[in-house]
């Protein structure tokens, strides 16, 4: 998989985040790209949710391994902190990798978990 | 992390497998008598196991004096529900899936359940936004494996059934506690039984769900 900008769906990248206040995620991180492959054309955005080093447990933060992620330690995506960047490479600073197939199934239930009653029972 | 791997032992065990069906795979309520326009004798034949379920596997966890004693008591009674939760969803799983619209009330009905100001009074937020994950992932698994009525095959059945298992008894025991709020239980309890169900209905989804998320394999060159 190639690993350009703009970044996709599934990519693991070092990013930096925007400004915040206390409770939200800010500064440099590891970021799992979660934005639809049909934005990429259409919107001047990605969505990304934080990866972090510390553990949370909550039906919307996914805990990952590093052979399933690409980093040197377990971490955490954290699915409640959701962030839009601009797909500049003054955001998305360092491609890691596609995070594992199977870590994609768990990330699709924390976003719905996150996103309960925002989103149509398409079923 | 909770531990799920006890409860999944004793549903692959030699009586539990033997016990197991693919309609375990299909549904799971104890509201599923909730639904009028469901046969009055098979409403009957639900209430009756689900009672027997309570009496017999749920009230004595509740019994328990403490949480390791409570989580002890579980296991010994997920063997107990093994046995008897079948038999429900055996009688009811081919009215349930003769109509997919009847899959999709369940659905419908247990999700308001865990978000309703009456659960969230009774059990807490953390263990009801552990028990809403569940059962969402729960009837994900569904979603996955049933197309128009019909269960698919799945090269992981064996993996996803007892997974499923412990799901639906941790989903039915946190709503028999949202259902009974006067009833005291060990602390920490309710929020456990929340992780259990969301650890094994997660784990059967990824199973249900191996290669959907997979990057497709790149064009040959020349092709």
């Amino acid at each position: 998989m190639s690993a350009g900008l703009p970044p996709k769906q599934w990519d693991i990248w070092y990013a930096s985040l925007r400004p915040g206040i206390h409770g939200e995620q800010t500064g440099d991180h590891n970021v799992l790209v979660v934005s639809s492959q049909l934005m990429r054309s259409n919107s001047r955005v990605v969505l990304v949710a934080p990866i972090t080093s510390t553990g949370r447990d909550a039906p919307w933060v996914v805990r990952v391994e590093p052979h399933d992620s690409g980093l040197r330690i377990t971490s955490w995506i954290e699915c409640d902190q959701i962030q839009a960047l601009s797909p500049s490479p003054e955001r998305f600073k360092e491609f890691r990798r596609r995070l594992a197939d199977q870590v994609r199934a768990e990330v699709t239930l924390a976003l719905h978990n996150a996103l309960r009653h925002a989103l149509p029972d398409l079923r | 992390m909770v531990a799920i791997q006890p409860f999944v032992h004793a549903a692959e065990s030699p009586g539990g497998t033997s016990r197991l069906r693919r309609a375990q795979l299909s549904v799971v309520s104890s509201t599923l008598g909730t639904f009028t326009d469901m046969p009055e004798h098979l409403r009957n034949v639900v209430a009756g196991i689900v009672k027997e379920i309570e009496d017999r596997c749920f009230r004595p966890i509740l019994a328990a004096p403490d949480l390791d004693g409570a989580m002890a008591q579980a296991q010994a009674s997920f063997l107990i529900f093994a046995g008897l939760w079948p038999a429900a969803l055996g009688a009811v799983a081919p009215w349930l899936l003769e109509d997919p619209e009847r899959l999709a009330a369940v659905s419908q009905v247990l999700t308001d359940t865990w978000t309703s100001e009456e659960t969230l009074s009774a059990i807490g937020d953390e263990a009801a936004s552990w028990l809403a994950a569940a059962q969402d992932a729960r009837g994900a698994v569904v979603h996955a494996l049933v197309k128009n009525g019909v269960l698919s095959p799945s090269p992981n059945e064996e993996a996803i059934v007892p997974l499923i298992v412990v799901a639906d008894f941790a989903i039915l025991l946190g709503l028999f506690l949202a259902q009974h709020p006067q009833l005291r239980v060990a602390g920490g309890l309710t929020v456990a039984i929340g992780k259990l169900a969301h650890e094994s209905a997660k784990q059967a989804y990824v199973l249900a769900t191996a290669h959907r998320f997979a990057d497709p394999e790149p064009a040959a060159v020349g092709s």
